[in-house]
């Protein structure tokens, strides 16, 4: 096992090395001189040059590469060119938010797939079932942002029950209650494709269980209904697991539109803002961070997988 | 008659690929093999599942590069051609493979199947696809079935196809590798005939690879026995048949239920243990793990090429002392 | 590749044409037109996608010129049946507009991925070896990235644009792509075919050409279906944050992007446009299913 850990930790380096690597490509692309934006514009070729030298504008792609990961290593993120904060210090708040807007999103999703999901796989005829089916072609088809108004112009427009910005009220002294009422729209929202993605993926898997021998064993053998269920239950988690971990990556990082239409906080609405002020710095540092995050997910992912079932470890 | 196809002390070895490329160990699949072809005449090649069969038929097809040895088409070694030279000698050889389900592609029709191979020797399309259907008719596929996909064809059927893709390029020699193994038994006896009637036709040399004796028994004029990668008999097929010599040769003949009643004279016991594996096959002998007249001298040396009777040898040291091969039964 | 095949097959030498076998086609339409939701959401599609390219006939009004006295209308309104935005324009003929670009940036990424990642899988997988190594573990970095920012992250540096978001997206979808070749490939390289095709001498050009590509084509076109979807949510989506055309210009992800600030005016004023990017989303998800279970393909 725990040679098994250090071999996935051991191949992870150079996909996150890759991963810089493309982060700091990103920002060569950008077209037009770096310099253009800091300096004024009545700004001297002298100026320029100063500018440049300080910036290490001037070495080669590899050095400026070198010099950036060494940086960012030490938690180094720069300077946001139009907030003049730390991008570091910006980053880190937003994507505690994220976080909460993800964990929202997940607990919305996770527990409401999977009654949809077990309820269908067993009465295939059912209403639910249907419902069911129609959830998981909407969530892998709907576009969240979409999702994000039209809640707002319902619960919060028209039927003024939910708050549509922020996350917290006017003065911001409303607690925690408070918050999770600013919460539930944003975690709907958020969570709509994965909630179709899991409800499908559960349904099949459970319906290929109810199928599976051990299953007709019991039912033969005059078990009752909630001790297969158990059994059911127990024999899917692995699966049922690893796409939830992997969903909850997806939901870290496929927030950016939910949080910009909610103003939610956090590292999406962050990259939205810098994206209307191009301000590259923010918009680098926080695709590199959300992939970060993203890496390690997967990573606690697959470790997890390997506990539950130690076949993977061989493989 | 002359020998029109040799391999002169063929090896190959695959190396095995452990975590991170590393390479693990090798196995040695084919292990210094000779043999002859004669012009006209048909080699049949035994062995059990996994003893290099299909490697050797894939070395002189050139489809894997040998470690070592030479393969001689009527007196040139092959194996260093390169360019168009290569081009002429590969249409003379031509292969069938084993599975019919897998050796022709399923989104060409039958027809173009076959005519690949030649369009792609600059025949054009139009006069590649009359050479097709000719020998799709000489294979005995009615003209109907032409364009056709291969999925709407029998596991025989396609076997013809197969076949008449090796023959449309005129070859001189056909290697068939368990051409016949895969299909059912009365389909096995019409395409073993078609392979005769063929061979006759068109004046093919044969290999004739397969693991059922009786199928190579029917097919060939010489046999060649093979064992963990290695060559343990051969000779003339009536010779082979009626009178084994290697152990391993005799032990395959006793597992077998035999076609001919009283024709089991050698005594009763099947191969007994199991295959070693071939990363490190066994020292000396190969088969000496499992024989069951295994001897001390087994393990040290190579046993020698004995000569039992013109052009019949067996490689086992019971037969070493000249003129008394006669030692068993 | 399909017309390449049945082109070779109407080459008639010996037989009639009668004889011509084209049921495979017949076999896949007809498994096809059996799944009904495909079918329908196919006949749908055909007409959303009709009507955007013939916006120029059909529009009602002009997609650029509004009375800013008459904005936001709602639907149902008179002389504007989608209502109108915050400008005072009408919103159906800025659907029909908007829709040509959106529907273009959804299938344009897909296409340029399926070419590029499509022959860089093949590559991969037929040469194996180094080649190989290189190319699929390059492309492995890409899936370190939630596909959404890395788009956001390339379509903001490339800039503002559609042409940068379809480059942005196409770039999402090349490694994908690349890897359901790749296997594809891998799968049929150890055919038995293959290796037949090499002993007639068969250069590589040719084995993938008539080997290679017609047998992992399918599987690497059904995939793709499947990614025109997610494509354009993804774009509409990267439009929606301001990195796709400029205003005027409709599109409908931009204009959802206007339209939500009047949201607390009128409530009701976004779902059109983005009625119109689920609704092609989802009939392309069932044709793509339905494409799917027609070629029997698992995935
Ligand atoms: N490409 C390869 N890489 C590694 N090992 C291989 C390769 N090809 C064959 N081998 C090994 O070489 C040995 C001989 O294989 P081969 O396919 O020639 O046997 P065979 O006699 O044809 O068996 P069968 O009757 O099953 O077809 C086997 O142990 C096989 O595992
Ligand atoms: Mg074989």
């Amino acid at each position: 096992m725990f040679q098994f850990i250090l071999k996935r930790c051991l191949l992870m380096i150079p996909t996150l090395l890759g991963v810089t690597i493309i982060v700091f490509l990103m920002l060569q692309i950008v077209p037009g001189d770096p310099v253009n934006t800091i300096l004024p514009a009545d700004a001297t070729e002298e100026d320029r040059l100063r500018v440049e030298q300080e910036l290490g504008l001037d070495q080669p792609l590899v050095v400026q590469y070198l010099s950036w990961l060494g940086r960012t290593l030490e938690g180094d993120f720069g300077r946001s060119i139009i907030k003049q904060l730390e991008v570091g210090t910006l980053l880190f708040d937003a994507m505690k938010n994220t976080f909460i807007l993800a964990i929202g999103a997940a607990f919305f999703s996770f527990i409401l797939s999977l009654i949809i999901g077990v309820y269908s796989a067993y009465h295939p005829k059912s209403w639910i079932a249907s419902f069911g089916n129609m959830i998981g072609l909407t969530g892998v088809s709907i576009p969240n942002f979409w999702a994000a108004l039209l809640l707002i112009g319902l619960f919060s427009v028209i039927l003024g029950w939910l708050p549509s910005t922020g996350m917290s009220g006017v003065g911001g002294g409303g607690g925690s209650f408070d918050m999770l009422k600013h919460m539930i729209l944003p975690s709907i929202a958020a969570g709509m494709t994965t909630l179709g993605v899991m409800t499908r993926m559960i349904r099949s898997t459970v319906i290929d269980l109810l199928q599976k021998d051990f299953v007709i064993t019991l039912k033969a053998k005059g078990a009752s209904s909630y001790i297969i269920l158990m059994h059911v239950l127990k024999n899917c988690t692995p699966t049922i697991l690893t796409v939830a971990g992997l969903q909850f990556g997806y939901l870290i990082g496929g927030s950016v539109l939910v949080e910009t239409v909610f103003s939610w906080p956090g590292v999406g609405q962050l990259i939205y803002q810098a994206i209307s002020q191009r301000d590259f710095p923010i918009i680098q540092a926080g695709v590199l961070m959300v992939s970060i995050v993203f890496v390690l997910l997967n990573l606690m992912v697959d470790l997890l997988h390997a506990v539950i079932d130690p076949r993977v470890r061989h493989a | 008659m002359e020998n029109i196809l040799e391999g002169v002390n063929i090896s190959k070895s695959f190396p095995i690929k452990g975590f991170l490329g590393k390479t693990k160990g090798t196995v040695s699949a084919v292990h210094d093999v000779s043999f002859s072809l004669k012009e006209q005449a048909t080699l049949g090649i035994v062995g059990e599942s996994g003893c290099g069969k299909s490697t050797l038929a894939r070395l002189i097809m050139r489809l894997i590069q040998t470690d070592e040895g030479k393969v001689n088409y009527r007196g040139e070694n092959i194996l260093n051609l390169t360019g168009s030279k290569l081009q002429d000698v590969r249409k003379k050889i031509q292969m069938v493979f084993q599975n019919p389900y897998s050796s022709i592609n399923p989104k060409l029709s039958i027809i173009d199947n076959v005519a690949f191979s030649l369009w792609e020797n600059g025949v054009p399309k139009e006069e590649a696809r009359k050479k097709a259907l000719y020998y799709l008719d000489a294979v005995g596929l009615p003209k109907s079935y032409a364009l056709r996909f291969p999925s709407s064809l029998s596991g025989g059927q396609r076997q013809r196809v197969a076949i008449a893709r090796a023959l449309v390029l005129e070859p001189e020699i056909v290697i068939a590798d368990e051409a016949v193994s895969a299909l059912d038994k009365s389909v096995q006896a019409q395409v073993l005939k078609l392979f005769q009637e063929l061979k006759k036709e068109f004046s093919l040399s044969l290999i004739f690879i397969s693991h059922d004796l009786n199928v190579v028994e029917y097919m060939s004029d010489e046999v060649m026995v093979m064992y963990l990668g290695k060559v343990v008999e051969k000779g003339p097929a009536v010779q082979i048949y009626s009178n084994p010599h290697h152990p391993y040769t005799q032990a395959l003949f006793n597992s077998i239920p035999s076609m001919e009643v009283g024709e089991s004279t050698l005594n009763n016991s099947p191969i007994n243990g199991e295959l070693p594996s071939p990363m490190n096959p066994p020292s000396g002998c190969r088969f000496r793990t499992r024989c069951p007249l295994v001897t001390e001298k087994c393990a040290g040396d190579l046993p020698p090429n004995v000569e039992i009777s013109p052009g019949h040898t067996a490689a086992c040291v019971l037969y070493e002392r000249v003129g008394n091969e006669k030692v068993l039964s | 590749m399909i017309t390449e095949n049945t082109g070779q097959l109407s080459n008639p030498v010996i037989l009639n044409k009668e004889e011509k076998e084209d049921s495979r086609f017949k076999e896949f339409s007809r498994r096809f037109l059996k799944n009904r939701p495909a079918f329908l959401a196919l006949i749908l599609l055909g007409i959303i996608v009709i009507s955007t390219i013939m916006a120029p006939i059909i529009a009602p009004y002009d997609p650029y010129e509004g009375e800013i006295t008459n904005r936001l209308q709602v639907i149902g309104a008179e002389g504007h049946i989608l209502g109108t935005d915050e400008q005072g324009r009408d919103i159906l003929s800025r659907i029909l507009y908007g829709g040509q670009l959106s529907l273009l940036a959804g299938i344009v990424p897909v296409l340029i991925a399926g070419l590029i990642g499509g022959s860089l899988g093949v590559m991969a997988g037929y040469f194996g070896g180094m080649i190989n190594t290189i190319i699929m573990r390059t492309l492995d970095i890409f899936y370190a990235f939630p596909a959404i920012l890395l788009a956001i992250g390339i379509s903001a540096a490339l800039g503002q644009g559609i042409d940068n978001i379809i480059i942005a997206i196409s770039i999402v979808f090349i490694p994908p792509v690349a890897r359901i070749a790749e296997s594809a490939v891998k799968e049929v390289r150890e055919e038995e075919f293959i290796e037949a095709a090499r002993t007639t001498g068969a250069k590589n050009f040719s084995i993938i050409r008539y080997h290679i590509l017609m047998n992992i084509f399918s599987r690497v076109f059904v995939y793709c279906t499947t990614q025109i979807s997610i494509s354009l949510v993804l774009a509409s989506g990267l439009s929606f944050l301001g990195l796709g055309v400029s205003p005027p210009t409709a599109e409908w992800g931009v204009m959802l992007n206007n339209l939500k600030e009047q949201i607390f005016i009128n409530p009701l004023v976004t779902v059109i446009p983005g009625l119109f990017i689920f609704i092609s989303a989802l009939t392309i998800n069932l044709v793509a299913d339905g494409f799917r279970d027609a070629l029997e393909i698992k995935q």
